[in-house]
């Protein structure tokens, strides 16, 4: 960004403010990505996957895709 | 990002383990868009594992070696608005709103405090907090923002940039809803200021 041309004092804030709000908004969003993973997604996530791909050996057991217990 | 059924395929154990595996490296970024999208950690995780799992099961129409992170996030948005979740966040906001007091601000490069912050997410139009959101957090480009979305480019420009007056004016003013009724006639106020903010800058 520009500096503007007046060099308005009030402008110059606004983008401090900006700066300031922009590193708070991505910490914010990178607080919670470097949260652990509660257990129950990937628990679902297994119990929801064919046994084919949960285990490559068990392959020819599988029946269809996306069948569910 | 969408493509043809393919349910008549045989099963790939290879891929789905490969999908797979991309789709749990991916589950902190869906969590952290739903949290901040929502603003309540428990709806939001209901939410990201809903869409988590909606990924899961259209798999197939997945393209490997696309960007998956835009299209989970784009299944996870479209799930926020097909579920009207946009009311959670309201209830919390009133509720924590209750309980604020307003630090005027003297050092425009002073932290921003988190909790404001949400409150101030909170109070934009759904569609400003998300393109602001996936672009001012998210990383992504404002291309892939607006395949996200579903919009233009330009919308997701003209989208972030007044997210960014506005929430701008809402820290500043403290305008935050406080009470649960002048809510809408704050953000009118707060819109049009950051609109004059955004004209004045041109």
């Amino acid at each position: 960004m520009k500096k503007s041309p007046k060099g308005s004092p009030e402008l110059d804030e606004a983008r401090l403010r900006q700066q300031a709000i922009g590193a708070r908004l991505r910490q914010l969003f990178d607080d919670v990505v470097n949260e652990p993973v509660p257990d129950d997604f990937l628990e679902i996530l297994r119990r929801a996957e064919p046994e084919s791909s949960a285990s490559p050996a068990a392959v020819g057991k599988s029946t269809a895709e996306g069948d569910e217990a | 990002m969408t493509s043809a059924s393919r349910a008549d395929k045989p099963v790939d154990p290879a891929r789905d383990a490969a999908f797979k595996r991309e789709l749990v490296a991916l589950i902190p970024h869906l969590r952290a868009f739903a949290r901040t999208l929502t603003g309540d950690p428990t709806s939001a995780d209901d939410l990201a594992q809903d869409a988590m799992m909606k990924a899961w099961d259209a798999r197939a129409s997945f393209e490997m070696g696309t960007n998956m992170k835009a299209w989970t996030f784009m299944i996870l948005r479209n799930q926020f608005y097909s579920e009207k979740r946009r009311s959670w966040r309201q209830s919390q906001l009133d509720q924590e709103a209750a309980e604020r007091t307003l630090v005027a601000i003297d050092d425009p490069s002073a932290p921003v405090a988190l909790d404001e912050l949400r409150m101030g997410l909170g109070m934009l139009p759904a569609e400003q907090r998300e393109a602001l959101i996936l672009v001012g957090a998210g990383g992504f480009a404002y291309e892939e923002a607006a395949e996200i979305c579903g919009c233009a480019v330009g919308t997701v420009k003209s989208r972030v940039s007044r997210a960014r007056r506005a929430l701008q004016a809402i820290l500043e003013r403290g305008d935050y809803d406080r009470d649960g009724a002048s809510a809408s006639e704050a953000m009118g106020s707060i819109l049009a200021h950051a609109e004059r903010l955004s004209n004045a800058r041109r």
